[in-house]
């Protein structure tokens, strides 16, 4: 038994030792531009596009130029599509809004489906209780309140058992997700037996419409979008959830009641998936399915704000790009639907994204060095030293190409300037009256 | 009741053994500190890698094997070990590479654990919906009947004869009990039950009496200390979620076993996906509660079905599992000791140089 713990206790020198011997080792990254870390995103994503219709090609047969005119066509096809893009992005946006807070304050909220679950089973539930006796306009204000509340109630639950308790918030929002969907199963059993599984489409209640039924929501959630950002960068209240967010001991340091600022947070969290939900079930829907509700918006907005660093401008573009891809992937495969089944083509080339974009984070935040000769160089410096010669070379080629086009251009603006003399004889005095000044001042 | 209860078990342990898959793998990554959201996805690996072997099989190495049961000898016997054996080692390995392109991601570039875990869960259902129904082509829907069927016989059926080892669907004996017993029948299924229950115990022994099972575990509570200690937490992270990954992807092998090859899409193996991540919080990543809590799950969910329950009944029974989590999940936190609380640092990557 000694012998076993002297040789433990050996280990941790032997292994510092060989660490100095290693080759490659990581750092943590300070001073990427934006610029060069947008660079590596967009890179990586042309990669996992180009993989993904690779796939599609090797495996179905597909034209990927053809599919790649129907990524557009899904997306924009007519103008119908074009505002559903708008609707559908607006509506991934403002979960993505409804999650940011909870994140930036490392609270795990993966219950975003079940919140907005939630929120259009009490939308739904008023307008089908409600509808026909009284107006319309109260039902959706009422249950636009209610499905907020709801949503703020739902959300708030894990919050507190975690302020209080410690409670592991992922694993627990994570079962809310599913007693939020059995909820609404219950429901539909429950008030319509004889329906399969789904509420029949409500006719009273429903979103007033605006110019089309789209406009209204991605209105709405522009509205939500720039009150969230003024919480977020200007408010105390989103000044402490960015503090508790990167370390609860400074904010005890501080003053900041960490646990009050958790369940505030989330309860806002909460209620802006329970409107979201709202919006789905008065201004889309007009139903309900257990399964299909919250549509996964609730994991794809995480990918979203991710992807945007938490940052609620950036994720308006990352939620037009997912909705954008999903869209066109699906018709992608309406177009080539005696190949592909299911959702299989969409979830490959989401799939591939995300992977792929998910590890080029790391090149944006952690830099590998280059061990030679106790000597620590970031492999990017030497790739780029490597690359240097080239671009000397091709300066090389290029230089004196670029100065003999120059010449033939420049002797060919000649020519033309002395067919159409009356522009060049004008020019020309100017010149030379410029000239005569400038020795005249020397 | 009782009856209900005898003509249900069985197939309610059979499909338990999908969950219990799942637990099984989902515990050893979590022991080793990463939340792997990616088990629907790395399923749906598995159930891709069980069908490519067995097909592989099926095609080139014995393309005679008999489905019926009367002409099943010895030869049939044999090749039916290793029918089992392509189909849990490529199921494992495929589910083993969702579990690497995960620990490639979580571990050497230290990207969120969560996200990660979401994207393999989509990655792995296209890859799912898009091979199986590219093996299904043609004829491959039929071999997949086959092989489903195949996998169907069970290995408690297969007693030794006068002409090797007979298999007798009619009249099948296990020693004393005769199938007639409605309580032989819970011991009448398909081998890989068995194997799994072994394995769970195996896994708990690991993770639990051995020194490794001690590092893994340290590793998952405090990487910084396991590192000081002389633990290289990276090798470890990576080991135990590929194999967690790798088990769990047998496990989607099984779901076809189970649904006796016929497939429609990953939704239903999506949902055992999700099931399978409450199944370990509500065992308290412990392997051994986890064979009675995946039967458990099982009953609360296949239940409604056998007792003809109305349906709103039949749904609040389906929600039961999640609540009794919740309750659980809740309970360990307040009054928990260290053995019954999740993983101190789980979900959270480890970086040397960060404080």
């Amino acid at each position: 038994m000694l012998n076993k713990n002297n040789s433990v206790k050996t280990l941790p020198s032997e292994k510092s030792t060989k660490e100095k011997k290693k080759l490659f080792h990581v750092e943590k990254r300070f001073n990427m531009a934006t610029w060069q870390s947008i660079l590596i995103r967009f890179a990586f994503i042309l990669i996992a596009i180009f993989f993904g219709l690779l796939v599609l090609t090797m495996a179905y047969g597909i034209d990927p130029f053809a599919s790649f005119g129907n990524l557009f066509k899904g997306a924009f096809g007519n103008w119908d599509k074009f505002w559903e893009f708008f609707r559908d992005s607006a509506l991934l946006l403002g979960v993505g809004l409804a999650l940011i807070p909870a994140f930036k304050m490392k609270f795990w909220n993966l219950g975003g489906n079940g919140q907005i679950a939630i929120g259009a089973l009490a939308c739904i539930m008023l307008m089908v209780e409600l509808g026909g006796k009284v107006p319309d306009i109260v039902i959706v204000l009422v249950s636009g309140v209610v499905a907020v509340i709801i949503g703020a109630i739902w959300a708030a639950i894990p919050a507190i058992f975690k302020a209080l308790f410690n409670t592991n918030e992922s694993l627990f929002t994570l079962m809310m997700n599913y007693i939020a969907t059995g909820l609404v199963g219950i429901y539909i059993y429950w008030r319509f037996p004889d329906e399969s599984n789904i509420v029949p489409s409500q006719s009273y209640g429903r979103l007033p419409v605006l110019f089309n039924g789209k406009v209204l929501i991605v209105i709405l959630i522009a509205a939500l979008f720039v009150g969230l950002f003024f919480y977020l960068k200007y408010s105390k209240h989103g000044y402490e959830l960015s503090v508790v967010g990167e370390s609860i001991n400074t904010a005890r340091y501080v003053g900041i009641n960490s646990k009050k600022v958790i369940i505030r947070t989330l309860i806002l969290s909460g209620a802006l998936c329970g409107f979201v939900g709202f919006l789905i079930a008065s201004g889309v829907d007009f139903s309900i399915t257990a399964e299909n509700t919250h549509r996964g918006m609730g994991f794809t907005a995480i990918m979203a704000v991710w992807l945007a660093k938490f940052n609620p401008i950036i994720s308006i573009g990352t939620a037009m790009f997912i909705t954008f891809i999903t869209k066109g992937m699906s018709q992608v495969q309406m177009s080539n639907s005696r190949y592909i089944t299911g959702d299989s083509a969409t979830n490959i080339v989401m799939g591939l994204i995300f992977l792929f974009v998910i590890a080029s984070e790391f090149l944006v935040e952690y830099k590998i060095m280059y061990n030679k000769n106790g000597k620590e160089t970031d492999v990017f410096e030497i790739i780029g030293n490597f690359l240097k010669p080239v671009a000397n070379f091709f300066k090389k080629i290029f230089v004196p190409v670029g100065r003999f086009f120059a010449k033939v251009f420049k002797s060919i603006g000649l020519f033309f300037r002395k067919l159409f003399r009356i522009s060049a004889k004008k020019e020309k005095p100017r010149m030379n009256k410029g000239n005569a000044s400038a020795k005249e001042d020397k | 009741m009782l009856d209900i209860l005898g003509s249900s078990l069985p197939g309610i342990i059979t499909l338990s053994v999908v969950f219990l898959f799942g637990c099984i793998g989902e515990t050893i990554s979590e022991k080793a500190g990463n939340l792997n959201l990616g088990i629907p996805g790395v399923m749906c690996f598995g159930v891709v890698g069980g069908t490519l072997g067995s097909l592989i099989y099926m095609n080139l190495i014995y393309p005679s094997m008999p489905v019926t049961a009367n002409a099943f000898g010895f030869v049939e016997f044999i090749s039916y070990l290793l029918l089992l054996l392509f189909g849990i080692v490529f199921s494992f390995a495929f589910g083993a590479i969702g579990g690497l392109i995960y620990s490639f991601l979580t571990t050497t570039l230290k990207a969120n654990q969560n996200v990660t875990g979401l994207a393999i869960t989509t990655f792995g259902a296209g890859i799912g919906d898009f091979f199986m129904s590219l093996l299904r082509k043609g004829d491959g829907a039929d071999l997949c009947e086959r092989v489903g069927k195949i996998y169907g016989f069970h290995l408690t059926n297969a007693t030794l004869g006068p002409g090797g080892l007979v298999y007798d669907d009619s009249n099948w004996h296990m020693g004393f009990i005769s199938s007639n017993n409605p309580v032989a029948n819970i011991f009448f299924q398909p081998s890989l039950v068995y194997i799994c229950f072994v394995l769970a115990i195996v896994v708990f022994i690991v993770l639990n009496k051995t020194r490794i099972g001690l590092s893994l575990r340290s590793v998952g509570e405090n990487p910084a200390t396991a590192d000081a200690a002389g633990i290289n937490t990276d090798k470890y992270r990576y080991l135990a979620t590929i194999i967690g990954c790798g088990i769990a992807g047998i496990g989607g092998l099984f779901y076809l076993i189970k649904s006796q090859g016929s497939w429609d899409s990953t939704f239903d193996l999506q949902k055992y996906g999700w099931m399978t991540l409450a199944l370990v919080i509500f065992t308290v990543w412990n392997p051994l509660i986890a064979i009675a809590g995946s039967i458990l799950f099982a009953f609360l969910y296949s239940i409604p079905s056998y007792l003809k329950v109305d349906m709103v009944t039949g749904k609040f029974l389906e929600l039961i599992p999640y609540l009794v989590t919740v309750v659980v999940l809740i309970f360990t936190s307040i009054f928990g000791k260290k053995n019954v609380l999740p993983p101190g640092s789980l979900g959270v990557n480890y970086f040397r140089e960060e404080r």
